[in-house]
């Protein structure tokens, strides 16, 4: 007993990962969030009987990836849009070096809705490799159309402290090299160039690390 | 009990006895780093519910691994003589401590394996993928060795560093970083 005491250990440790991971697998968060939005049809599954949902119910609702990182150009203004969704959450970023708007919303039913400050506001349609729809900003509206992109394109941010100032940027790279980016020194422009994808900014001699979305959007 | 009791002259060391131990570590090690990079990140895996999040949460397990290997590191040293103490428990301690330090590790290394997978665009992410699967190997190596016969007196107290030397990086480059940028939170 003694003898195989560590061999037991590690395997309850692996039971446990494959149970995790199971588990994880089977409520993967894409039906989840379906069954959530589609309020009609949890009522009824829920009036005729307390058993499962029927798959056809589930179909009314249009897919929502759970994971999905579009970015592209706005129409008309010079700008860059990225957005990102993860889990039914979803943020998305407006830069076009100057300006730039944050905004945070909801990914559900195909579609996203997003807003921020200054009467931000993002939506889109998910679908066919894409995120299209609108964003408006400052009293105007301009169209989108974003194709799905992966890293080392998409959407970066930064928080950090430097040197006792509040550093945030945020930063845009579409496949073709076009990006674009922003750095706020304690709610300031700062002058910081746009680093390679990958690699750290440096702002006031000090390196800040640019995060995904999957390390920064918890805490967005 | 002084060092110079230790037998002069050693006899041949035989390494064949640890030779399966890191066999298999190796390739537990091996395999969690292929894993990481042939899965496709699914941006979400089940944990310990009660935290606003899910790095949070694991922030916080990690955190709780890293104070047992204290204790695991101190006990070891007790067990070996190093530090006087008269505790007869000192040994289910050990291993029990060990053992709730690596339940501990599990839910927070599904998390990371299946939602995130291994990455490497920047340095603290790359060590702390590496890392992991280090961790999980020499662990593998360390508790396969324990119950062996015949092996070098140094195996256990290298393989037992290595494992702690590993999980105070993965500490470091995990929740000591989420603590000190993103910030304390439950």
């Amino acid at each position: 007993m003694k003898r195989l005491g560590p061999v037991y250990t590690l395997a309850a440790g692996a039971v446990m990962a494959v149970v995790l991971g199971t588990v994880s697998a089977t409520t993967s968060p894409t039906t989840q969030n379906v069954n959530a939005q589609d309020d009609t049809a949890a009522t009824v599954a829920e009036a005729t009987s307390q058993a499962t949902p029927t798959p056809a119910a589930v179909r009314t609702a249009k897919p929502t990836p759970a994971k999905a990182d579009y970015a592209g150009r706005v129409t008309g203004n010079g700008g860059l849009i990225a957005v990102s969704v993860r889990n039914g959450k979803a943020v998305a970023y407006f830069c076009d070096g100057r300006i730039e708007a944050w905004l945070k919303g909801k990914a559900a039913d195909g579609k996203v809705t997003l807003s921020g400050r200054n009467n931000a506001s993002i939506t889109a349609r998910l679908g066919g490799g894409k995120a299209a729809g609108t964003l408006a900003f400052g009293g105007r509206k301009w169209t989108f159309d974003a194709p799905v992109v992966k890293k080392p394109s998409g959407l970066y941010r930064a928080s950090a402290v430097v040197r006792g100032a509040n550093v945030r940027a945020g930063w845009i790279y579409l496949d073709d090299g076009t990006r674009v980016g922003l750095t706020v020194v304690n709610d300031e422009v700062a002058d910081v160039a746009i680093p390679e994808p990958g690699q750290n900014a440096v702002v006031d001699g000090v390196e800040v690390d640019p995060q995904d979305v999957d390390e920064f959007i918890e805490g967005f | 009990m002084s060092d110079t009791q230790i037998t002069p002259v050693p006899q041949r060391q035989n390494l064949t006895p640890l030779l399966a131990p890191l066999v298999v570590g190796g390739l537990v090690a091996v395999g969690l780093g292929v894993y990481g990079r042939l899965h496709a990140p699914a941006g979400y895996a089940i944990g310990v519910a009660g935290f606003s999040g899910a790095l949070v949460m694991k922030s916080w397990l990690t955190t709780g691994a890293f104070l047992l290997a204290l204790v695991q590191l101190f006990s070891a040293l007790v067990m070996w003589g190093r530090i006087k103490l008269d505790v007869p428990w000192i040994g289910t301690l050990h291993r029990w401590s060990g053992r709730l330090a690596f339940v501990l590790t599990i839910p927070v290394a599904v998390h990371c394996l299946y939602a995130l997978g291994s990455q490497f665009d920047v340095p603290r992410v790359m060590i702390h993928s590496l890392l992991g699967c280090f961790f999980y190997g020499v662990f593998t190596a360390k508790m396969l060795s324990l119950p062996k016969r015949g092996l070098p007196g140094w195996t256990l107290p290298v393989l037992g560093g290595l494992t702690f030397v590993a999980l105070t990086g993965l500490w470091l480059t995990s929740s000591f970083w989420f603590f000190t940028t993103i910030g304390i939170k439950l």
